[in-house]
């Protein structure tokens, strides 16, 4: 007699490795990876692949159309535009980062207690949240670059600000369904404090929203941060910005057009690709995508005579 | 046949419709300028982001001072061609004594909206106001000023603390534009945005990018202004200005991109001119409050000048419409010789190597400030790659105009590059108050041998004398380089074919519409 045993859930390894099997079967969510990896090496990579200095003049060589010397031409004091575009990625991505960065950390414990705690708490938090939310979001980041005056440093603090209440709202709407859940109460009858519920029950299961919406921020973060260096307000001259350069390059609109090009494709492809990854991780992030794959594997193991979880 | 093409044609399709909704749209958005006959108003495009204070005794920026010159009237009015002054609202002056003048007021001169008429009153309280306000002013014309009063309703009596020969040319800077001394106490604030003045035209309605100005019906010369209305626009973008020019939605604009001259001088419906301005790009060392750097050792100012290449400015910059210089006298004052004077006008790097070498500095980074005139940040860019190749880095930091003043006048700031307009012809106003340590805009500069020379050049009449002792301040000034000047530029205009009996003058704050009309 054969004896079956059962083996121990591997929930946690099983969700991950569907999400992967989920994210890699979209092919534009892995198109747009490759995509994001190379730009983001490119751009990481730029002292040592960016063939001229990004910041050295040479005005005999203003406004070269593309050529071997210069890939996508020279700018208005002879910049190698493709060696701006490197760098300048370097600016944009980073500032994206460090947006996602500091609005998830703030953003995200706001938002958990808020749910969690409810009342007046909640009230409080939220009211706070509103009234950020309801002014629109780069228009408040430009009012507040223009308070703090035109930098970088500040484009990141006033985007990163602006971003807060977006994983508030997020993170509180998964909380307060979260905490009714009968394992979370399961938790409290244990014993265990709050802080262990909402970092192990609530925040675990609350993160493929924050997932998803790292990858919106992320995105709208290199177009803000390209909009309002556009403006003059973020990254100062002579460094190289997206933004401002594709500034730069409208006087020269009928001269040299091709100076539009590099900075307005590494904005494009960037936002598009993290934008495509999004969208990618929402559908990989989702249950019912996976109970579809975990039917069609079922399917698979029950035609190869395999049953998963019992060994014989 | 025919009625099938005649169906054909009457049939509409969806680009025919999309053409003809196209169509109708832009001959709704952009009114086809109405140029000839009939056309009294003028809509202007004026560089800068936007009109903060029109108030002659505290406004401070260039795209401001161009409305507030035709909403006030000064005391005296510029003829730039005879390079001096003449009668405005004063009609004479006099000199009893050295340190005494006596203005003749014009009669029957009206405020603005009903506030009467302007007295000698007005003018000692708007002079009295500068002095105790310690307003910008105060550093030019007025600093010499002991005591003032009105003699009767039309004559004024000045007392200078020193001799001042110059006084008369240089109250044609705003310190000549009086305000009434009624509406400013009733109004307070709301004065600077809608002042009353005396001008050909008076303030109608005023946000911060818009200012709308009306044809005063009471100004004193009848047959002035021609125009009924002026609407003036800040467009800070060179591009956006002249594309809305061609549009037609503009009639008038300043300071286009120089890189569009062509353009515009090829274009038929507009008319282009450029006048050599008294104007100049120049680069200010805060020499108080910043005493650990390097540019307190006058060396390393000199080699940044050296630096410096004056020429590709012109040309890249300017696209030739300017002069490379090295000193504050522009084309045209009295001691003015064709520049530049010490520091080549290619630049000498081996020099400027040289003088960091003695100075003992290898290399720092300093802060550099700059307004919002596009061309200005354009220049600081270039600057910034010049003096890098002697280990100097800008850090630059690019701001609104008001926030430049504020740091600019409070002496908050490291370093700065900008431009200026001399307000009065006379060298007095290229000198003094950039130079002497008592100037407002000196910056912490302070050589007793400048103030010598500065205040005795002001005390004297005699014309050779003043030549030699600015030719001795230009020297001394070229030596300790508080100041980095770059060239003189041209002041730049274009408007539509039509308009008539405008001056272009070399004031980049100065553009007068009295006598504009169209024809």
């Amino acid at each position: 007699m054969s004896a079956v045993t059962f083996a121990p859930p591997e929930r946690s390894n099983s969700a991950l490795s569907l999400a992967s099997g989920q994210f890699l079967g979209n092919r534009a969510a892995l198109v747009s990876f490759v995509c994001f990896v190379l730009i983001t090496v490119a751009c990481l990579a730029a002292p040592l692949i960016a063939p001229y200095d990004p910041v050295a003049i040479s005005l005999s060589d203003k406004l070269q159309a593309p050529g071997m010397a210069h890939w996508l031409g020279t700018d208005y004091f002879g910049r190698d535009v493709l060696s701006r575009v490197l760098y300048g990625g370097r600016v944009s991505l980073m500032v994206a980062l460090l947006v996602v960065v500091a609005s998830t950390l703030v953003g995200v414990p706001i938002g958990l207690l808020a749910g969690f705690a409810g009342g007046r708490v909640d009230n409080a938090l939220m009211r706070i949240m509103d009234a950020f939310l309801t002014f629109p979001p780069l228009l408040l980041a430009v009012a507040i670059v223009g308070v703090l005056g035109p930098s970088i440093e500040n484009v990141m603090l006033a985007l990163a600000l602006v971003r807060v209440p977006v994983f508030a709202r997020i993170v509180r709407s998964s909380t307060l369904s979260i905490r009714e859940e009968t394992y979370v109460k399961a938790a409290r009858v244990l014993g265990s404090g709050w802080v262990r519920i909402l970092v192990t029950h609530v925040l675990r299961n609350a993160i493929a929203p924050i997932v998803v919406q790292i990858t919106i921020v992320f995105a709208g973060a290199i177009v803000s941060e390209a909009s309002i260096s556009f403006l003059g307000l973020g990254a100062q001259p002579p460094s190289p910005s997206w933004g401002r350069d594709l500034n730069e390059a409208r006087r020269f609109l009928e001269d040299a057009p091709w100076l539009l090009f590099g900075p307005s494709i590494a904005i494009l492809v960037s936002v598009l690709s993290v934008n495509f990854i999004g969208d990618g991780l929402r559908d990989a992030l989702d249950p019912r995508a996976w109970q579809t794959l975990r039917r069609a594997t079922a399917r698979g193991s029950a035609a190869q005579g395999a049953t998963p979880g019992r060994s014989q | 046949m025919f009625p099938t093409r005649r169906a054909k044609l009457f049939t509409p399709t969806r680009r025919s419709f999309l053409a003809g909704a196209g169509a109708f749209a832009a001959a709704t958005q952009f009114p086809i300028p109405a140029i000839g006959q009939g056309k009294k108003d003028l809509v202007y495009g004026g560089f800068g982001a936007g009109y903060s204070n029109l108030n002659p005794l505290q406004r401070t920026d260039n795209a401001a001072g161009i409305i507030m010159r035709n909403v006030f009237d000064a005391l005296v009015r510029p003829d730039y061609a005879a390079q001096r002054v003449v009668p405005e609202l004063a009609v004479e002056w006099s000199r009893p004594d050295a340190l005494t003048w006596r203005i003749k007021l014009r009669e029957g001169v009206k405020w603005h909206k009903g506030y009467g008429e302007m007295t000698a009153e007005d003018v000692v309280y708007s002079w009295m106001t500068c002095l105790q306000d310690k307003c910008f002013q105060t550093g030019t014309a007025l600093f010499p000023l002991e005591s003032i009063k009105a003699d009767g309703k039309y004559v004024v009596e000045a007392k200078m603390k020193q001799p001042f020969g110059a006084f008369p040319g240089v109250t044609m800077g705003y310190g000549g534009n009086i305000i009434c001394k009624a509406a400013h106490q009733e109004m307070g604030n709301a004065y600077n945005l809608t002042p009353i003045g005396t001008g050909a035209f008076q303030v109608e309605q005023a946000s911060s990018n818009e200012i709308i100005v009306a044809r005063n019906s009471d100004y004193w010369n009848p047959n002035q202004p021609q125009l009924d209305r002026i609407v003036f626009r800040a467009i800070p973008d060179s591009q956006v200005r002249l594309q809305s020019l061609e549009r037609g939605e503009l009639d008038f604009i300043s300071q286009p991109d120089t890189k569009d001259v062509e353009e515009i001088k090829s274009n038929d419906d507009l008319v282009y001119t450029s006048t050599p301005g008294w104007v100049w790009d120049y680069q200010q060392f805060c020499l108080k409050g910043n005493d650990g750097m390097a540019f307190q050792d006058k060396r390393v100012r000199q080699a940044i000048s050296y630096a410096i290449d004056r020429e590709a400015i012109v040309k890249e910059i300017y696209n030739g419409e300017a002069l490379p210089t090295d000193y504050t006298i522009p084309p045209g004052f009295m001691g003015y010789k064709k520049g530049p004077l010490r520091y080549p006008k290619n630049g000498d790097l081996a020099k400027a190597k040289e003088l960091m070498a003695a100075a003992g500095v290898s290399g720092y980074e300093v802060e550099v400030i700059c307004s919002d005139k596009d061309w200005l940040r354009r220049e600081l860019e270039l600057v910034a790659a010049m003096v890098s190749q002697i280990g100097i880095t800008y850090k630059i930091r690019n701001l609104d105009i008001g926030s430049f003043n504020n740091l600019w006048l409070n002496k908050n700031f490291q370093q700065h590059l900008e431009d200026i307009t001399i307000v009065a012809p006379d060298t007095d106003a290229t000198c003094w108050w950039f130079y002497h340590s008592q100037g407002n805009v000196t910056a912490g500069y302070d050589n007793p041998e400048m103030d010598k020379l500065l205040d005795e050049a002001r005390a004297s009449s005699d014309t050779d004398e003043r030549i030699g002792l600015y030719d001795q301040v230009t020297s001394v000034a070229l030596e300790d380089q508080p100041l980095v000047i770059h060239c003189n530029p041209n002041l730049i205009r274009a408007y539509r074919k039509g308009l008539q009996g405008f001056e272009p003058g070399p004031q980049a704050n100065a553009e007068w519409f009295k006598d504009a009309r169209w024809s």
